[in-house]
């Protein structure tokens, strides 16, 4: 029963709920009136207070029992949150997800932070208009709680007359007690044996049916033995938290406004998840006055809390559809799995080859198991698919507060959300979809008077968007503001020294644009400031590169720029070309491939002492494969040769090769920590024939030297 | 209570093991373990245990049958009900059959140190 092993499973969880959390809170900033998502919100913490409290992270458990709280508040005042309100919950949003970061352990300090804020958050609920109209509401519901009818008042008065005590007793259940509805029924049946029972608020149907929170109230006339001895037997049952026994009085009702008043003040000190005795009865009343208003959103709760115990028990039960058919598997499983299935392309591939032919029954069996493995890859490929949302949905979240921070409209349009891709290009993904989004905020988008004044909509706009394209995923960020100049970047570049002035006049515009990927480029802060763009623009171009990926930037002065991200739809196996260069076998990425060609000894031009080739108009640098990975010199062959052509970042180029031998699918091993990192070495396969292979990095091998402004200088 | 000798009955061998070792942690003595409801009522007969927890779904005989079998020959037995989620109104019948409290499975251990500590007292 060791509740660490579930602390991943934890973790998977509270970061979903954290999201759909923030989610909530930006519709609801949007739309203060729309209590459903404060309805969600307050869902979604109440589930993570539930978790929290069963891990045993206490710091966790109070921010989010204060969250729910305060935001309940809102929710049975039928006050509309402000933004100063909304600005709060953010916050205390954000200290919890600071809290979940190390859920097991929580200094002082956060205590503190914590401590400070509910302070502010008290002060909030104080400070708001509220006041008069929960008042009224309050006095209205106060001769309205047990809604005592003609019958009841007189059976009530009967009781005083006869000297007998009508008592209000007010019974709390532990938290996370399991069939409120059976210990509802077990209560009652003990207080039976003592009082007879006038009225039950919230009404027994609904205690039945668990709409309730932990709390309901009874109004009954004790018949038998003392308040104190029906406390006692209550308390005797299992997961009763709590009992409070006070007498009724129908004076209780008259001056309640009143006391009311001076309890406000009592129950908003209340520390999360401290029990505190109710003063008197008036109290109750109170309390009670919310009961209604949260009526439907218990019955949410409840239905949600009945769907995650059952899934986690695995019981039958009332387990949803939807939780049934989802399982939670370890990534590091899947990724096993999609280890081996890749091993078991590779055996296919080479089965093939050794069983065809020798008997027609062998045929047939391996065309089946072919299929098999086929189908096998494929599932285990989309088992690793994930949602691009996962990414995504915490970007309006960030553009909110860049907002909040800079002063700045900006709109962010989120579209094919639903894209998926395998997990492990999503999580690299993050920090260069964030670097992009940033720079478009903080150097694209211009000012609100600014983008008056060239007549533009003062809101900018950030378009961000998903879709499949082929076997690849393509990601654009988009954005109306200024725009890169091309001549800005060209003498940018000239003084970083990463072109001359000769080159940049034969630079095209996209290319000057380009330019802003190449790493002289974005070492300095204050190219910022003078050239709006830059910074960190080759980490998002390595970044993105590393996932086989590429990325293009186009850009219109004064009306848009826009980020092109192409990236595989997978990092696993990938199909390759299997190309022969000074009798070594290498894999060559299809992705990159643009064309191969045979050429003649005589088409292979020089300029500048450099090999190129004129391709249908366009220079293309030419290289041996093994002269690129520093095996030999760069000699052209005096024969007509096989050249791959391949383009990466930008650049193309012509490899070389002694063979071409075809194409295959390969599963990409990692080198080893000792080969890690090797310029033009994307990783090693084993063939179905059990030789290792060198995959080649293109992009890495093109970006060594200075090819990129060679080409441009020759192609202009 | 000196003898504090519990009889556990539960279709599932696994959930006899998991209560087993549960119930000793917490100082109680499992004599018995019965697979269904007939051998349940049985043992009960045989080893008169303070404490009985039973299944409610079980082969052959359920465990409400059992518990009013238990109660009729002996109105003192303590019988607590084993649940699953879902199982409410079958667990207020075993209430009303005369059980005297109940745990949901999954277990919170705590929880069920807590009925058994209720009941003692």
């Amino acid at each position: 029963m060791d509740i660490s092993q579930y602390a991943e499973l934890f973790q998977a969880e509270a970061g979903e709920y954290m999201q759909v959390l923030n989610q909530c809170l930006l519709n609801l900033e949007k739309n203060p009136k729309n209590q459903e998502e404060l309805h969600e919100a307050f869902r979604v913490a109440h589930s993570l207070k539930g978790m929290a409290g069963t891990m045993g992270y206490q710091h966790v458990t109070n921010i989010a029992h204060g969250l729910e709280n305060f935001m309940e508040d809102f929710k049975s005042l039928e006050r509309e949150p402000g933004p100063e309100i909304i600005d709060l919950i953010f916050e205390a949003v954000d200290l919890l997800q600071e809290a979940l970061e190390t859920p097991d352990q929580s200094t002082e300090e956060d205590q503190r932070k914590w401590d400070q804020l509910l302070a502010r958050m008290k002060q909030a609920k104080d400070d708001g208009p509220s006041g008069n109209a929960s008042e009224e509401a309050a006095a209205e519901n106060m001769e309205d709680l047990f809604d005592l009818g003609p019958m009841d008042q007189e059976v009530l008065r009967q009781a005083e007359e006869q000297g007998s005590n009508p008592c209000v007793v007010e019974i709390e259940l532990k938290e996370d007690t399991l069939m409120k509805s059976v210990r509802v029924h077990m209560i009652f049946k003990v207080i039976e044996e003592f009082a007879e029972i006038v009225k039950v608020v919230p009404p027994r149907q609904d205690l039945e049916e668990e709409k309730f929170e932990q709390s309901f109230r009874v109004l009954l006339i004790l018949e038998a033995g003392e308040p104190e001895e029906l406390k006692e037997k209550i308390l005797q049952i299992t997961d009763v938290e709590n009992v409070n026994i006070n007498l009724w009085n129908s004076e209780g009702k008259a001056d309640g406004s009143e006391s009311f008043l001076e309890d406000k003040d009592v129950e908003t000190e209340e520390e999360p998840g401290e029990q505190i005795e109710r003063p008197n009865e008036t109290k109750s009343l109170v309390e009670d006055k919310k009961q209604p208003a949260t009526e439907e959103l218990d019955k949410e709760k409840a239905s949600s809390d009945n769907k995650k115990s059952a899934a986690s028990s695995g019981e039958q039960g009332q387990v949803s559809k939807a939780v049934d058919k989802m399982v939670r598997v370890e990534t590091q499983k899947l990724d096993d799995l999609v280890n081996l299935v890749g091993e078991m392309v590779v055996a296919r591939t080479r089965i093939t080859e050794i069983g065809h032919g020798f008997n027609e029954d062998l045929d047939s069996t391996i065309d089946q198991l072919k299929r098999s493995i086929t189908n096998l890859q494929d599932t285990a490929m989309e088992l690793r698919m994930v949602p691009i949302d996962q990414v995504f949905g915490r970007f309006p979240r960030m553009v909110r507060d860049l907002c909040r921070e800079k002063g700045k409209q900006v709109q962010l349009h989120i579209s094919g959300e639903e894209t998926e891709l395998d997990r492990s290009i999503i999580n690299r993904l993050s920090d260069p979809l964030v670097h992009l989004l940033r720079n478009a905020f903080d150097h694209g988008i211009e000012t609100p008077e600014k983008r008056k004044e060239k007549g533009k909509n003062p809101e900018g706009s950030i378009y961000l968007n998903a879709r499949h394209e082929g076997n690849q995923v393509v990601i654009t960020v988009e954005d109306d503001g200024g725009g890169i100049d091309p001549q800005k970047i060209g003498e940018l570049a000239i003084q970083r020294g990463v072109i001359t002035e000769e080159e940049k006049k034969q630079l095209s515009k996209d290319d000057l644009v380009s330019l802003i990927f190449f790493s002289g480029f974005s070492t300095s802060e204050e190219i910022t400031d003078v050239s709006g763009r830059g910074v960190g623009m080759d980490a998002v171009r390595n970044s993105i590169e590393a996932l086989h990926g590429t990325v293009e930037v186009n850009s219109e002065v004064g009306v848009m720029t826009r980020f092109e991200i192409r990236l595989p739809l997978t990092l696993a196996i990938i199909t390759t070309l299997l190309v022969k260069s000074n009798n070594q076998l290498y894999a060559i990425p299809v992705e990159v491939i643009r064309e191969n060609v045979y050429l003649d000894a005589k088409e292979i031009k020089s300029i500048r002492g450099n090999p190129v080739v004129n391709l249908r108009g366009e220079v293309i640098p030419l290289h041996t494969l093994s002269s690129l990975l520093g095996f030999e010199l760069n000699e052209m062959p005096d024969e007509e040769c096989s050249v791959v052509i391949v383009e990466a970042s930008n650049r193309k180029a012509g490899f070389i090769v002694d063979e071409l031998v075809g194409q295959e699918e390969i599963m990409i091993k990692s080198l080893g920590s000792l080969l890690k990192g090797l310029k033009g070495i994307a990783g090693a396969t084993v063939l179905g024939d059990g030789s290792v292979t060198l995959i080649i990095d293109v992009a890495g091998l093109l970006s060594e030297g200075r090819d990129y402004v060679e080409q441009n200088s020759i192609g202009g | 209570m000196l003898s504090k000798t519990v009889l556990v009955v539960d279709d599932t061998a696994f959930m006899r093991m998991t209560l087993k070792s549960m119930l000793e942690k917490n100082g109680y003595e499992v004599v018995g373990e019965g697979e269904d409801g007939v051998r349940g009522v049985e043992l009960f007969k045989e080893l008169k245990p303070s404490l009985v927890t039973m299944d409610i779904t079980m082969p052959n005989k359920d465990g409400i049958t059992a518990i009013k079998e238990i109660m009729e020959y002996d109105p003192n037995a303590m019988v607590i009900v084993v649940s699953a989620m879902g199982q409410k109104s079958l667990v207020i019948e075993a209430l009303n059959a005369g059980a005297k409290d109940f745990v949901v499975k999954p277990f919170q251990p705590d929880r069920i140190a807590e009925a058994l500590a209720k009941l003692e007292g």
